[in-house]
Formats: structure tokens, sequence, C-alpha cells
């Protein structure tokens, strides 16, 4: 679930290795990529002009390299909650185009967890993540990503 | 070196380890606002709290709405166009590319020019928060990871990587990114 306050915050005891993050689902409309192209400020004519990026080598329109980062914080902000927070990210990379007409797909799966020292009130997570086009052939990573998540208060 | 490729990539492969720039800043056209952190919200729909509203944000532990971590590099564009400015449309053609494009000199001055490129690979160490209010830039100063010349289906040029410092008003250093593009002119049937 989308963190807005409302949810339980997921703490560090509850996750696991191999827990997976809820995929998240980005039809990529010429529409939807237009409108990225405003947000993220990459009015590159290839991300929204099929002619030229034709001429460039790439099949269609695809997604920028901003974009990707976006819909991989928006997976993991979903799993951290609201007080969790992203530190690191590694392995963002574009594989193959993230291509205008298709729905890409980002999943995350924790991979490891640990503590700086028992007392910390946060302890860090390290989660696989990749994207993935519809045939399912990953288009972006696989990368890793480390995270924080509070630790549960005693007594909760 | 050569005019050829990839030997006119030698002096930028050379280059690999090395620091080029100087200590100025390119700033980010605005603070950053929740205008702009909306209209990023609304092409992902990327519903968290913490980016659009003020209490839960400080509840939290901040000190306003919170831009997303991916959001911190699109504050540090600076503007396409400035009042006082030379035009950077002029040509009416359907295609036809702005004069300038708001990202000066991101690699190495011997770094050979190529028509395209496209970034293949981001890494980022978010080491501080960015809020509403902040303003951020990037340091001139960066180094060049690497650089690989390598022939694509969809050209031939190079891979380069380089290491950017994002910084907010106070020069802290809010985020580390590593970047890399690939640098090439489109095969041959395929320029434009």
């Amino acid at each position: 679930m989308p963190p807005d306050g409302t949810d339980a915050q997921r703490y560090w005891e509850d996750a696991q290795e191999n827990d997976a993050a809820v995929p998240v689902d980005f039809p990529l409309s010429l529409y939807r990529l237009v409108m990225i192209a405003g947000a993220v400020r990459d009015f590159s004519s290839i991300h929204h002009n099929e002619e030229i990026a034709r001429r460039h080598g790439a099949p269609n329109v695809f997604a920028n390299n901003t974009a990707l980062l976006v819909m991989w914080e928006r997976a993991l902000r979903d799993y951290i909650g609201l007080a969790g927070a992203i530190t690191q990210v590694r392995g963002l990379r574009m594989r193959s185009f993230n291509l205008v007409g298709d729905c890409m797909t980002v999943r995350a799966r924790v991979t490891g967890k640990w503590l700086d020292d028992d007392a910390a009130e946060k302890g860090y997570l390290e989660l696989s993540i990749q994207t993935e086009n519809s045939s399912g052939d990953i288009t972006v990573g696989p990368g890793q990503a480390i995270v924080t998540l509070p630790r549960r208060p005693p007594g909760a | 070196m050569t005019n050829t490729w990839p030997g006119c990539w030698q002096a930028t492969v050379d280059m690999a380890g090395q620091d080029f720039g100087d200590d100025s800043v390119v700033w980010g056209a605005d603070p950053v606002e929740r205008t702009g952190i909306r209209r990023l919200l609304e092409a992902f729909e990327f519903d968290c709290a913490l980016h659009y509203d003020q209490a839960i944000a400080i509840e939290h532990g901040y000190t306003d709405i919170v831009a997303p971590a991916s959001s911190i590099r699109v504050f540090a564009i600076p503007a396409m166009w400035e009042p006082g400015d030379d035009p950077i449309f002029t040509d009416p053609g359907q295609n036809a590319q702005p004069a300038r494009w708001p990202r000066p000199g991101w690699y190495p001055p011997a770094t050979p020019a190529t028509s395209a490129g496209i970034i293949t690979d981001l890494e980022w160490d978010f080491l501080l928060p960015v809020v509403v209010g902040d303003h951020v830039g990037i340091r001139n100063r960066r180094r060049l990871v690497a650089c690989t010349p390598k022939e694509l289906r969809i050209g031939r040029g190079a891979f380069v990587t380089i290491e950017q410092t994002v910084v907010n008003q106070r020069q802290e250093i809010v985020a580390l990114t590593r970047l890399t593009s690939f640098n090439y002119d489109p095969a041959s049937g395929q320029k434009g």
C-alpha cells in the first residue's frame, strides 16, 4: 500500500530475507512519457519523438533514466513506508529500451538485513530491484538498494 | 590520438581517475517547490505523503515536504532559457532542436563530440533529505571514473562514467551520483 500516514509502518524486525515488495506497474503511453519529460526536465526528443528516437537507433521512444529511478523509488517507498529512507542505489542499468506502448513492472526483494549496532534506532536492508517489460525481460538492473527501517519500539 | 574511432577517445580514456572542472556550483533554476514535486508525483502516480503533506513530513522529522530522492537531480537542472538570454527556439521545424541544452560541461574537455547520447547506468548515495525551500546544484568539479570505447547495435562511441556531487544552499553534500552515458554517433543509415 502507498504510505499515507494511515498504514501500519513496517519495522526492521518485520522484514525477512526474500520478502518481496508489491510489484508496481508503469504502463508507458506516449501521453505519460510527455508528462514525465516535463516532470523530470528531460526534453530529449528520443523520449517523445518516434522519428528522432529511430534515427538514434532505438525502436521507438523510451523512458529516460530519471524516470527509471523514480519507478524504483516508488516501489521501494511502498515497501519501507513513511519512516523508512532510501540511502543508496546501485546497478540501475538500462539493459534495453523501456518502450512506449509497453507496461514496465518493478520488482524488489530483500536480500539482506543488518544493524550498525544493537541499540540503533534504525536498521538496514538490502534489496535486489529490477524492472521488467511485459514479456518478462529484465530491462533495468538488477540493481541493489540500501534502505533503512525504524526498529520496533519496546512493547509495540 | 586519431580522429577515427576508437582512437579519438584515447585522450579521454587516459583521463580516467582524474578530477576536472572547477569548484563552482551550477545551481538548479529555482529552489525546490511543491509544484515541481507534485508534477513528478502525478506522472508516476507516486502516492507518498512525505512528498505532499507538510504535517506528515514534519511528524516524521523533516522540516518541510520532502522531495523524492530521485528528483534531486531534476531540481539541480539550470533553466533552459532566462531573461536576457539569446533565443533557443529559432527554427520552426517539427523536429528542430533547441539551440542550447542546460547541461554545461558534463564531460572532460577532451571528450569527442557525438551526435547522440543515452544515460545507461546510475548509482546514487542519498546523504541528506532535500525539502521544499532548499536550493540544490551540482558541483562543477567532477571525476572521470572510466571511458570505454564500444560499438553497439545503435552506433559507435564510448561509455563514459563520471561522478558528481549535489550540494544544497548551505554547501552541504546531499547526494553523490555516478552516471554512465553511452555517447555515440548513430550507426550508418540512422543518422538524422
